[in-house]
């Protein structure tokens, strides 16, 4: 079945190509639990391209870099989810809708390889053989059968639009729909709010004491375009320390949070990457939540809607401003 | 209030005040000049507008140790630059809920609308949020 | 002569806690937490750590995973502060400044348990960085002459695991103080330097001296153990020899593939921040009003930042010119500085890599091309 969907997706990618100047994929990657980020400029290296379960990157991460590096248009293979960042960037006017070609691909939900190599206990994978209902490994200790369902990213749980096209421009549509059981997306948001507020300062205190401050998070996103310019780095002003502790490293994280205010389209990327496994991902998820009950917004589901945080209404009906006489 | 508790040294609340030019600002003035008692445990920061204070200015200030903030501007429709207090109540209301997420209490942060007459009006919304500082404290 | 000592393994515990009652002991765990194996200080964890399995507590010792940062950080932390300054006025003559320096450094007695060879070759790599030439590092020194390293054999081969195609082994221990090798219910000390021995003969009620004869056969053992482990391992590398890695990778400058093998790094500093021989920093100050403090912390050489230059030209604008020097610096130019590269071959870039580079296959690739 993935094979034939991998064909369909060269074949599509073929006719995109006549416009394209390079075309962001997925490749074989360097064990057989991960895949690569491929950019193909070359038609008849477009066999390179599989698309499997374990294609987890997003690669709209890209997006914004390939389009300043490049004069002519560039394609992308993109997971309906990852359209969304491309769709946000699009309405901020980040990249230019007619140069970017998207080849959406309907999704049967996505493995995140890092649980799959904890479970093994970092054992050397010879080969894996991923199928809807287990996983077969072949470890240096012998084969093991691993049940899918427990493997899947995060995301995948609360998912509503795999299969939808995301205003691309080529859709391939995924014979296998959504396999990943529904999960609550704010259950670890409220967990932590039913701690009482010292308690929520001490988790975030002891989740980023292990923050090493490789900036894998923010440069990742595909959102955070300004990452070279991050004021993170700033010495005049002086906004935060390089010191690696605990309160300047949330520090970091509430400056992303707040760049993202209104416009993380929750690809998860930024805990993904996170060797130190910081729980990142609730830290954005609250902030939309908030974005959603306040200004009724989903980022990167409408390439027209104007982000709410760069607009306004007179009347706010949402807000209820206190008095403090 | 005890005899006891009257005696022992209560810590001094720190508050950062961010305060537009047009109104807020000239408005601690009026109440400075009208001489209308206030608490002083305020540090202004005087800005071009509401729209100017980026929600990390408050959480910087309270990273670095402040008890209270509090951010003041033009009524809604009388911004100086028309619209910037619009833009900052998006942007505070969005910062305000999120505050307890973090382990900062939601009323440590108050954003208000005094304009340069009302000096008495200013006069109780420090009086009143100092007052609700100290009962967290 | 080398001594040779034995450790019964129920004796692992009441050792490194005597230990622990003059010197920082930094033992590798697992926290149950968030599964990450890290290094961490015996005294400051002591009640939640469980030896072995099957205990309820936060932290488990784990002596066969690889820990996920490197051990460097004990000797070379994150940052650390170089000197306090203030400013003082003058009352006389208030033009008048003066600024104050003070420096400060605190270098306690510390022991790092279980390193694992690949780490112990990296600490004797950083020694050269800072210890050799006209000026050497007193911060890092320091730390370093109060360090011992007692590190323990690898039987067990992980993923991303090359030593030995950079000329390490899993039982290479020629840069420790002392070594350990599991064997059954004990663990086998081998002394390898002075300091070793310092700490071996102040720890006589827990090591017991092994007689000649048992000693040489724990040696041969140690030997084919490492022969065993090192044939488990990953064959990716490129068939170069160690010795003319330099210059073909001197050739190979101006080849085309680093485009391509590059193209997908995303500029974080994940790789350099986990890597064990990794040494760059940056020097900046913290100021707060009239006094502050001038620290160092790490930097990565993958940053935009690292090269931008105060009038904004930056030589190494492209991700691709920055990663080919992430690459020339580990396997070239510290080669032709320092005569070894500076890779030990622990696999930690490749684990943590969020987009998969791996850089056995980007050596290999780059060498393949040679051409321009």
């Amino acid at each position: 079945m993935a094979k034939k969907l991998t064909e369909t997706i060269i074949a599509k990618a073929e006719e995109l190509f006549d416009q394209v100047e390079v075309m962001a994929g997925y490749s074989k990657g360097s064990n057989p639990l991960k895949v690569s980020p491929c950019f193909i400029e070359k038609k008849q290296d477009l066999d390179q391209l599989i698309f499997d379960k374990l294609c987890i990157n997003n690669l709209a991460t890209y997006a914004y870099r390939l389009s300043k590096q490049v004069k002519g248009n560039i394609g992308m293979v993109l997971k309906p989810c990852d359209a969304k960042a491309v769709n946000q960037l699009i309405s901020e006017e980040l990249i230019d809708r007619a140069a970017c070609k998207m080849l959406v691909v309907g999704c049967a939900g996505v493995l995140d390889h890092q649980k799959i190599s904890r479970h093994l206990g970092g054992a050397r994978v010879f080969s894996a053989n991923i199928g809807p209902e287990t996983i077969e490994v072949e470890t240096a200790e012998g084969k093991k059968e691993l049940k899918t369902a427990d493997f899947y990213a995060d995301k995948c749980h609360w998912c509503s639009i795999s299969d939808q096209d995301m205003g691309g421009d080529v859709f391939v549509e995924n014979q296998q729909k959504l396999q990943a059981p529904k999960k609550d997306r704010f259950e670890d948001v409220k967990q932590l709010e039913k701690l009482d507020l010292d308690q929520i300062e001490a988790y975030w205190k002891d989740e980023f004491s292990r923050c090493i401050r490789c900036y894998a998070c923010r440069n990742v996103c595909p959102l955070e375009v300004c990452q070279d310019q991050c004021i993170v780095h700033l010495d005049f002003p002086n906004w935060q320390s390089q010191k690696v502790v605990p309160s300047e490293n949330k520090f970091f994280q509430l400056i992303r949070v707040m760049h993202l205010a209104g416009r993380c389209v929750e690809c998860g990327e930024c805990q993904r990457v996170c060797p130190q496994n910081i729980g990142l991902l609730k830290m954005m998820k609250k902030m939309n939540q908030q974005i959603e009950t306040l200004f009724n917004f989903t980022p990167g589901m409408d390439v027209e809607a104007k982000p709410p945080l760069l607009t306004y209404k007179t009347v706010e009906e949402n807000i209820e401003e206190e008095e403090l006489i | 209030m005890t005899e006891q508790e009257q005696k022992s040294p209560k810590k001094e609340a720190r508050i950062v005040a961010f305060l537009c030019n047009w109104c807020s600002y000239a408005g601690s003035d009026a109440a400075g000049t009208a001489r209308l008692r206030q608490p002083e445990n305020l540090r202004i920061i005087r800005v071009p507008c509401s729209g100017r204070i980026n929600p990390l200015f408050v959480l910087k200030a309270f990273s670095e140790g402040a008890d209270g903030v509090l951010v003041s501007g033009c009524h809604p429709n009388d911004c100086h630059y028309t619209d910037g207090n619009f833009y900052a109540r998006r942007r505070l209301e969005a910062l305000k809920e999120y505050l307890p997420f973090i382990g900062i209490d939601k009323n440590r942060f108050s954003y208000q609308w005094v304009s340069a007459s009302e000096g008495q009006r200013w006069q109780k919304v420090v009086t009143n949020f100092v007052k609700r500082i100290n009962s967290i404290l | 002569m080398e001594t040779i000592y034995t450790l019964k393994k129920q004796d692992l515990k009441p050792w490194l806690e005597s230990l622990a009652q003059d010197s920082d002991v930094y033992v590798p765990a697992r926290d149950r937490d968030n599964s990450l194996v890290d290094f961490f200080n015996l005294s400051e964890i002591k009640d939640d750590l469980g030896f072995g399995q099957g205990q309820e507590k936060r932290y488990v010792l784990d002596l066969v995973e690889k820990t996920k940062r490197s051990p460097k950080q004990v000797m070379y932390p994150h940052w650390e502060d170089l000197l306090d300054f203030s400013y003082e006025k003058d009352p006389e003559n208030i033009e008048d400044e003066k600024i104050k320096l003070s420096v400060s450094q605190e270098a306690p007695n510390s022991i790092i348990f279980g390193l694992k060879s690949c780490d112990c070759q990296a600490i004797a790599k950083m020694d050269a960085v800072f210890g050799q030439g006209i000026v050497k590092d007193p911060y890092y020194m320091k730390r370093r002459e109060n360090t011992v390293l007692i590190s323990l054999g690898c039987d067990t081969v992980f993923e991303d695991c090359f030593c030995t195609a950079v000329g390490g082994s899993p039982y290479g221990f020629d840069h420790t103080d002392l070594g350990l090798m599991e064997d059954g219910d004990h663990y086998v000390v081998f002394v390898y330097t002075k300091k070793g021995n310092a700490l071996a003969q102040a720890s006589n009620s827990y090591l017991a001296k092994a007689d000649a004869k048992d000693g040489q056969d724990y040696k041969s053992r140690m030997q084919e153990r490492g022969r065993k482990a090192s044939e488990k391992m990953s064959s990716m590398w490129p068939k170069t020899a160690v010795e003319d890695m330099a210059e073909h990778l001197n050739k190979a400058f101006d080849a085309s593939q680093w485009k391509k093998v590059s193209q997908q790094c995303i500029s974080c500093g994940a790789c350099t921040f986990v890597c064990p021989t990794c040494y760059c920093f940056d020097i900046r100050d913290d100021k707060d009003n009239r006094q502050g403090k001038r620290y160092r912390c790490w930097d990565f050489c993958t940053s935009y930042l690292y090269t931008l230059e105060a009038s904004g030209h930056n030589p190494r604008e492209d991700i691709q010119k920055r990663y080919k020097n992430k690459v020339n610096c580990k396997y070239n130019y510290n080669f032709q500085r320092q005569g070894h590269l500076y890779c030990v071959g622990c696999g930690r870039c490749v684990e943590v890599c969020p987009v998969d580079m791996d850089i056995r296959q980007i050596v290999a690739a780059v060498l393949k091309s040679k051409q321009p």
